[in-house]
C-alpha cells in the first residue's frame, strides 16, 4: 500500500505563472528506494518540497497514509513523519553534530526508548561517522561528513519516509556508494520509504524505482 | 519544555550576544528601579505625612478675588469709587463669632478652637514693654484709633485662648511655663501669664498685678493677675528690627496670654464705655509722616475709642479627606448681613507647610518618573533594534527550525523565552544594583534638589534685600510684620493673609528619602522586563517567520 501518493499534482511558483509540475501521479511505498530524476529545472526539488510538506501543490493532492497533507498540520507532518536531507544539508553551524541530531529529536516531540544522546551516537555509527565527531561543530566537518550528519538527523526521529535532495551530489564515488548503501538498508531492512532526488545515473540504477519527471510530464 | 530547553541552550551558545542584551536590560532595570523607588518613597512619605498630620484650617477673606472683582467693575484709571469700594469690602469682611461657629457644623470638622487678641498699653510706670530701642517710649493715648485704614499702635498684645489646643497653636509659637501655671478657661477671672523676658524686664513675679490701658482711652484701665510666667521655645527675634517703627506689640516678649472669656469681658467693657476721640492723620499708628514731622498743619479724623479685637478661629480635621469635605461644603454657610461666602476661602497653614516641605521630594519624584519614561522609551527602542538585528542574523536558524517542523508560534515563543530568561536574570542583577544604590542615589538627588531650591530662595532674598532675615515669623516684604492689636484697624490682618502669602517663611523640607526596593517595585520591574522582552523579541521574530522556510533557506542557498 502506498504511504505517499501524488494525485494530479501541479505546481507553479506564481498564481498564473509557468507550471513547474503538471498533473503528476505517482505512488510511493514503504521498503523501496525511489529515484526522482530529470534534467535541471524539471521540478525535482519542487516535487521534494511538495512531498515534504514544505509547500503545497497549486493543484492536485499529496496524500500521506490516505490523508491529503494540505488538511493536516504540515509542521507536525515534517517533524514526525518525514525526514528531509537537504541538498545544502541545512545543519545549524553553531551546534555540534550531536546537538543537531538531538534538536531534531526534540522538535519531533516523540518519546524515545533510549537516551537521545545514545540514539544519536548509534545513528552516527550507522552513517559511518566516529563518535568523536559528535562534539564537533558542523563547520569543522567535510562535505561528506556533513551529508552523513544530515542523514543521521533525518533518521533521528524514526520517520516513515526519508526524502533526500541530491544526497550524493558533492561526494566522491566511494562515499556516494556508502551513502546509497545506507539508504538501501533503511529501505530494505527498516522498511522506510526512501525518495532520492538525483542526477546520478549510478544512484538511479541502484534504486528500486525511477520516477523520471520528464517522462511523466510528457505523458 | 522543548522551548525552554532550547532557549537555555541557545543562550549558552551565544554568551556574547546575550551579555550585550543583559547589559542593556540591567541598565534599564536599575534606572527604572531607582526611579520607581524614588516615586514610591515620595508617595509613601506624602501618605505617611498626611496620616500623621493634624490639619487645621482657617476661614480667610479672599482679598485678591475681591480686588480683582472691583477691578473688573471699573474702567480706566482707579477711581475714588474703586478705592472706597475695596476699602468698604475689607472693612466689612470681619466675620463674627457666630459666623465662625456656623462653620463648625460643616462635615469634617473634628474640633475647633479660637483666640482673640487686642492691643493694650501700660497703665502704670512700673510696667514697661520690652523694647530693643530706647526711643520707642510708651506714648499712651491718641496713637491707636478706631478709624478704618489706620493701624493703632500699642505696646502689649493681650491674647485670649479658648482652650489648651488654642494655646499650643499660639501665634508666637510654643512655650514652656517657668513659673506658675496656665489659667483655666471657664471664667473671666483676669488671670494672665506673661513672658519671662517681660517679667525680668519689669521685675514681675507670679501673684503680682499689672495694669493695662486702652491705647485710645488712657482712662480705660484693666487690672490683670499674673498667674504664670512662660518662656517661648523659639527664641529667634521675630520682629523686623525696629527701623524706627514701634514694633513692640509684635515682640513675643510683650505678648500677654489670658483666657478668651477675660478678653471677651474686656472688649465688652470697652465697647460699653467707648468715647469719641480724634486722631491726627499721619501720627504714629497711621501711614506716612505726621504733621509735626512734615511741618504741615495737623489734620484730624473722628473715631471712637473702643477696643477692637482680632478673632482667629481654627478648625481641626482628622484627615485630608475631612479637610477637603469641609472646603467643599464651605459655600453652604450663610453668613450674617450681606457678606458673600464666595469672598471667603479656607486656608490651612499645616497643609501648606506640609505641601511645601514635599516640594523638593515631588520635584524629584516627577523628575524620576520623567526619567523612567525616557529610559523605558529609549531602552525599548534600543532593545527592539538590537533584537531585530540579532533575529535577522538568525534568519537561517529560523528557516531550519521551521523546515524541521517546529511551528512558527513555537519558534517565536522560543526566541521570546530566550530574551525573557536573559531579562529575568537582568532584573535580578538590576534590582540588586538598585537595592544597594537607590537610597544613596535618591538622597543625593534630593539633597541637590533642596540645595537648588535653597540657592534660588537665597537669590530671591538677596534680590529683595532681605538676605539676613530668617526665622519662622520673619517680616513681610515691607518689613511691617503683622500687627494683631488693631483697635479700629478692622479685620485686615485677620482676613487679608492671602495678600501676604509671599511672606518669607522657612520651610523644613523633607531631606531624607527611604527609597528602598520592595516587592511592589520588583513586580513592576518584572512587568517592565516581560513587556520589553515580548515587545522586542516577538516584533523581531514575527518579521522573519512570516516567510516560509523554503523561502528563507533558498535565499541563503
Amino acid at each position: 500500500m502506498a504511504i505517499l501518493k501524488l494525485e494530479n499534482v501541479g505546481y507553479s511558483y506564481k498564481p498564473r505563472g509557468r507550471k513547474v509540475l503538471v498533473n503528476m501521479n505517482y505512488a510511493f511505498e514503504k521498503g523501496k528506494i525511489y529515484a526522482i530524476t530529470g534534467r535541471s529545472g524539471s521540478g525535482k526539488t519542487t516535487l521534494l518540497s511538495l512531498l515534504s510538506g514544505l509547500t503545497t501543490p497549486t493543484s492536485g493532492k499529496v496524500i500521506y497514509n490516505g490523508t491529503d497533507i494540505r488538511t493536516v498540520d504540515r509542521y507536525k507532518y515534517r517533524s514526525k513523519n518525514v525526514g528531509v536531507i537537504f541538498q545544502s544539508y541545512n545543519l545549524l553551524p553553531q551546534l555540534s553534530v550531536l546537538e543537531n541530531i538531538i534538536l531534531s529529536m526534540d522538535a519531533s516531540g516523540k518519546k524515545f526508548e533510549k537516551a537521545k544522546k545514545e540514539i544519536a551516537n548509534d545513528l552516527l555509527s550507522r552513517v559511518d561517522l566516529d563518535d568523536e565527531l559528535g562534539s564537533k561543530k558542523i563547520l569543522h566537518l567535510s562535505g561528506g561528513e556533513q551529508q552523513r550528519v544530515a542523514i543521521a538527523r533525518a533518521l533521528s526521529f524514526f520517520p516513515d519516509i526519508l526524502l533526500a535532495d541530491e544526497p550524493t551530489g558533492n561526494l566522491d564515488s566511494a562515499t556516494q556508494n556508502d551513502i546509497v548503501e545506507i539508504f538501501k538498508k533503511l529501505a530494505h531492512q527498516d522498511q522506510k520509504c526512501v525518495i532520492i532526488v538525483t542526477h546520478s545515473k549510478e544512484v538511479a540504477a541502484q534504486s528500486d524505482e525511477v520516477f523520471n519527471l520528464e517522462k511523466q510530464s510528457s505523458r | 519544555m522543548f522551548v525552554i530547553k532550547n532557549a537555555v541552550l541557545n543562550i549558552s551558545r551565544s554568551i556574547g550576544r546575550n551579555v550585550l542584551i543583559a547589559i542593556i536590560i540591567v541598565t534599564i532595570i536599575a534606572s527604572s528601579a531607582i526611579a520607581l523607588s524614588i516615586s514610591n518613597a515620595a508617595n509613601a512619605a506624602r501618605v505617611a505625612g498626611l496620616e500623621n498630620l493634624q490639619i487645621t484650617g482657617n476661614i480667610q477673606f479672599n482679598r485678591n478675588q475681591v480686588f480683582a472683582e472691583q477691578q473688573e467693575n471699573q474702567s480706566g484709571e482707579p477711581s475714588e469709587d474703586f478705592r472706597s469700594g475695596f476699602r468698604n469690602q475689607i472693612q466689612d469682611s470681619a466675620l463674627s463669632f457666630d459666623d465662625y461657629l456656623k462653620f463648625t457644623e460643616l462635615p469634617g470638622v473634628s474640633s475647633y478652637f479660637y483666640t482673640d487678641s487686642a492691643g493694650l498699653n501700660s497703665a502704670s510706670e512700673s510696667l514697661e514693654a520690652v523694647s530693643s530701642s530706647s526711643n520707642e517710649s510708651n506714648e499712651t493715648g491718641g496713637r491707636s484709633f478706631n478709624v478704618m485704614g489706620m493701624f493703632g499702635i500699642s505696646d502689649f498684645n493681650l491674647t485670649g485662648f479658648s482652650d489648651d489646643q488654642a494655646v499650643t497653636k499660639a501665634q508666637d509659637g510654643t512655650f514652656t511655663m517657668t513659673e506658675g501655671e496656665v489659667f483655666p478657661y471657664d471664667s473671666a477671672d483676669n488671670n494672665v501669664i506673661i513672658n519671662s523676658q517681660l517679667a525680668i524686664y519689669n521685675s514681675l513675679n507670679v501673684g503680682d498685678k499689672i495694669q493695662l490701658a486702652n491705647p485710645n482711652n488712657a482712662e480705660e484701665i484693666y487690672e490683670l493677675n499674673i498667674v504664670g510666667i512662660y518662656q517661648n521655645n523659639n527664641q529667634s527675634n521675630p520682629v523686623g528690627g525696629g527701623g524706627g517703627m514701634n514694633n513692640m506689640v509684635q515682640d513675643p516678649a510683650n505678648a500677654i496670654y489670658t483666657n478668651y472669656k477675660t478678653l471677651e469681658a474686656i472688649i465688652a467693657n470697652s465697647v460699653a464705655n467707648k468715647i469719641d476721640v480724634q486722631i491726627e492723620v499721619g501720627s504714629r499708628g497711621s501711614f506716612g509722616p505726621n504733621a509735626s514731622e512734615s511741618g504741615q498743619e495737623p489734620e484730624y479724623i473722628d473715631g471712637t475709642s473702643e477696643l477692637t479685637s482680632n478673632i482667629q478661629f481654627t478648625y481641626v480635621f482628622d484627615s485630608k479627606e475631612d479637610y477637603d469635605a469641609f472646603v467643599a461644603a464651605k459655600d453652604s454657610v450663610v453668613l450674617d448681613g450681606d457678606k458673600d461666602i464666595a469672598n471667603y476661602t479656607v486656608a490651612s497653614t499645616d497643609l501648606t507647610t506640609f505641601e511645601s516641605s514635599l516640594v523638593p521630594l515631588e520635584n524629584l519624584s516627577n523628575f524620576a518618573l520623567t526619567m523612567l519614561y525616557i529610559i523605558l522609551g529609549v531602552g525599548a527602542v534600543i532593545l527592539v533594534v538590537v533584537n531585530l538585528i540579532n533575529i535577522r542574523d538568525r534568519k537561517y536558524e529560523i528557516g531550519v527550525y521551521t523546515a524541521m517542523g517546529i511551528s512558527k508560534p513555537k519558534v517565536v515563543l522560543g526566541f521570546a523565552t530566550e530574551l525573557l530568561i536573559v531579562a529575568l536574570v537582568s532584573v535580578g542583577i538590576g534590582s540588586s544594583i538598585a537595592a544597594v544604590s537607590s537610597v544613596p542615589v535618591a538622597n543625593a538627588m534630593l539633597s541637590n534638589q533642596i540645595s537648588s531650591m535653597e540657592n534660588q530662595s537665597e537669590s530671591e532674598q538677596t534680590q529683595f534685600g532681605r538676605g539676613m532675615i530668617s526665622g519662622e515669623n520673619g517680616p513681610d516684604q515691607f518689613g511691617g510684620g503683622g500687627n494683631n492689636s488693631t483697635p479700629g484697624g478692622g479685620p485686615e490682618q485677620t482676613m487679608g493673609n492671602n495678600g501676604f502669602s509671599w511672606r518669607s517663611a522657612n520651610v523644613s523640607y523633607v531631606d531624607q528619602l527611604n527609597a528602598t526596593m520592595n516587592f511592589a517595585i520588583l513586580g513592576q520591574l518584572l512587568g517592565i522586563a516581560i513587556l520589553l522582552s515580548i515587545l522586542s523579541s516577538v516584533g523581531g521574530t514575527v518579521s522573519v517567520v512570516r516567510y516560509e522556510p523554503l523561502q528563507i533557506l533558498s535565499d541563503r542557498s
